[in-house]
């Protein structure tokens, strides 16, 4: 399920079961401080996430991008920000667009247009995402997170989306795209000394090659060691099973805990 | 007005003259291309041709419907030349198939709009024109008779007046300038895909070739494939027998269903390397995909059997490989064991009163019909109707038989405990 601030309309990651993508209702850190001075608006809004959800998902079905655009300049006017849109409300759409045709009520291309759709959109609104920061991010030449996709995985719109995200977190990140060979990505760790390395997994043929990957980077000496995560759709779905040296993670507050666990070297 | 092809034409001039002056062209021509960059060549538009032609016949603009189908659907030659050179066993250069994977995704993202797909048009039937030309080069560097080849240069001596009318169909778009600056986007993005399938084709690294699934089937996309050549003839082989026991494939998905049963076939030899929980979790994954497309559960489990029979005979030595689907297979014959029974005792009855009725027969009926409805019952919606729709179909079947296949679904249906 999909859990968003009733107060702030912020999303708050995901919770179980993850097939299910009703959105549900929490409480973010920040307004339960503020308990007392915040109103029932919160809870008389709670509607209408689902109901922008169902207008990206009919937009989209019909690759309406105007309708799109203006569907999330309306939600970012009442106070609901770009990237908790793309986090919260397009990506688990990306989700069910994909189990849609597992269950074959979509064709393959239906499919690949709905995604298609949704990078555009991405393209069109993801400069929003960073603009409505209050500061630079710190230290713009160090980079914290590097964000990747397992080898053979070609689907980008996932870790651009997560790399939106940190950068909403200020925190410096890095998307390698395309996917760079072991010897360039064993360089960068070694130069750049990331905290993170989060790689995307969609389908269970890609195991080999990732740790193989994983094997590479664990060899290296302990100091240029990022912690590496692996999430994506086959993660998510259970396809692959757990890879010595790393963390699987089935959802964006398994990255929050161990990146709050993540020292910095 | 600017007419559509003398646009085109201009616009597409550099990347057009690009494309020529790869070393794949040049090779060709100096008659040393070796056969393999070829045959990948050929699987790339196998790819290409695969997304574009089904996209093309779902538009209903007449002006477009003229022009689409001008052009002589190139899968079937494609296929026959695919098989003349025996390219099953060819391995393909990884870097052009991904990039005919990708080049056929971006067909597919904007196909929702037909002036892409003219684009791409222009760009394939176009191509035909030189391919005349260089037939005799493809034919001497594959060490081939001219006819043998079937799609390059496929219009032969009818090329330019092909060639003429397809300019005229395209002129009578009538596009306005922003409609023809989309055909053009798509004819020089259609240009620059090939050239990046072309560049990465020669001068090719030995790195760069693997088995990959799209030689099994081009339509296949980009799955797991055994590297073994040993274990891809027995996932072929094994895809073969299934498809043997089972007539029904051939009568409904024709080749290309046997394409996607070989190719599903070798994904399925691919998992016997993974640890049993993924390669469970995988076939609970595929289980519902194939069922709610008119392919019941046990026609997958009749293929798993047959694989592990095969890697019993194979390579007796790798004892874990053959036990990595038990744990899927134990928990189909759970999930059956309260109506087994009933069900075997259905199926032996039905079976006995389809084989005996008049017209066109399906062997195994009983059986699958009797899966579809396991598959319903456990929660895969959809299941039953994908095989019923089909086996109950009147244009395809006597009265007598349909009959019959709705008395077992009520029989079915009235099996205790069922919530169908």
């Amino acid at each position: 399920m999909l859990r968003w601030c009733s107060y702030c309309q912020k999303f708050l990651g995901e919770a179980e079961p993850y097939e299910d993508l009703a959105i549900t209702h929490g409480i973010c850190a920040t307004c339960k401080q503020n308990l007392r001075t915040l109103t029932n608006q919160g809870f008389e809004d709670s509607g209408r996430l689902q109901a922008i959800q169902n207008q990206l998902m009919t937009a989209g079905r019909s690759g309406d991008l105007e309708a799109a655009d203006r569907i999330v300049r309306n939600a970012i006017a009442n106070n609901v920000r770009v990237i908790d849109i793309f986090m919260g409300l397009v990506a688990p759409l990306l989700y069910q667009i994909g189990e849609e045709w597992r269950k074959g009520s979509i064709t393959v291309a239906e499919e690949h247009r709905f995604t298609s759709y949704c990078e555009q959109l991405f393209g069109q609104l993801s400069n929003q995402v960073t603009a409505s920061r209050s500061t630079a991010p710190p230290n713009a030449d160090r980079v914290d997170v590097l964000l990747m996709n397992a080898p053979g995985n070609r689907h980008s719109m996932a870790i651009r989306i997560l790399a939106a995200w940190f950068a909403d977190q200020e925190i410096p990140v890095r998307v390698l795209n395309p996917t760079p060979a072991i010897d360039d990505l064993v360089s960068l760790i070694s130069q750049g000394h990331p905290r993170l390395l989060l790689i995307s997994i969609a389908l269970s043929e890609q195991y080999p090659a990732l740790v193989s990957l994983v094997e590479r980077i664990a060899a290296l000496p302990g100091p240029y060691h990022p912690k590496i995560l692996v999430g994506g759709y086959a993660v998510k779905m259970n396809l692959v099973p757990p890879i010595s040296g790393t963390y699987l993670v089935t959802d964006i507050n398994s990255v929050e805990v161990t990146l709050g666990n993540c020292s910095c070297p | 007005m600017t007419h559509l092809r003398s646009y085109l034409k201009t616009k597409t001039l550099v990347p057009h003259s690009r494309l020529e002056a790869l070393p794949f062209f040049q090779a060709l021509q100096a008659g040393s291309l070796p056969a393999l960059p070829i045959v990948n060549f050929l699987r790339c538009m196998a790819i290409l041709h695969a997304v574009l032609e089904p996209e093309c016949s779902h538009v209903t603009i007449p002006q477009f419907t003229r022009l689409a189908g001008h052009a002589t659907p190139k899968v079937p030659l494609l296929v026959a030349d695919l098989e003349t050179l025996r390219a099953q066993t060819v391995p393909s250069i990884t870097g052009a198939v991904h990039a005919a994977l990708d080049c056929a995704a971006e067909i597919l993202s904007n196909a929702r709009n037909p002036l892409s797909l003219v684009g791409v048009l222009y760009v394939l039937e176009g191509s035909q024109n030189g391919a005349l030309i260089l037939r005799q080069a493809y034919a001497r560097c594959l060490n081939l008779h001219e006819a043998q080849l079937t799609y390059v240069g496929c219009y032969g001596d009818r090329t330019a007046t092909h060639w003429q009318r397809f300019e005229y169909l395209l002129n009578s778009l009538e596009l306005d300038e922003e409609s023809m600056t989309l055909v053009d986007a798509a004819a020089v993005a259609c240009f620059s895909w090939i050239e990046k399938i072309c560049t990465a084709l020669y001068p090719y690294s030995e790195q760069s070739l693997q088995a990959h699934v799209t030689a099994i089937n081009f339509e296949a996309g980009d799955h797991a494939m055994p590297q073994d050549p040993s274990e891809i003839a027995l996932a072929l082989r094994a895809g073969n027998n299934a498809w043997q026991q089972y007539p029904y494939l051939d009568y409904r998905y024709g080749e290309r269903g046997k394409r996607f049963t070989n190719s599903d076939s070798c994904w399925l030899v691919a998992l016997t390397r993974m640890p049993v929980e993924t390669a469970t979790k995988n076939l609970e994954w595929i289980r519902p995909v194939l069922a709610v497309r008119g392919i019941p559960t046990v026609i997958l489990e009749r293929q798993l059997h047959l694989i592990q029979q095969a890697l019993a005979v194979d390579f007796p030595d790798q004892v874990e490989m053959r036990t990595r689907f038990d744990q899927f297979l134990s928990a189909l014959d759970a999930e059956r064991q309260s109506v087994a029974r009933a069900m075997a005792r259905l199926i032996e009855q039905f079976g006995l009163s389809f084989r005996v009725c008049s017209g066109f027969k399906v062997p195994s009926a009983a059986e699958l019909i009797a899966s579809a409805w396991v598959d319903e019952r456990s929660g895969i919606r959809g299941a039953l109707a994908s095989v019923y729709d089909w086996l109950a179909d009147s244009r395809r079947f006597s009265d007598e038989w349909i009959a019959n296949v709705n008395e077992l679904v009520t029989q079915l249906k009235n099996v205790e405990g069922s919530p169908c």
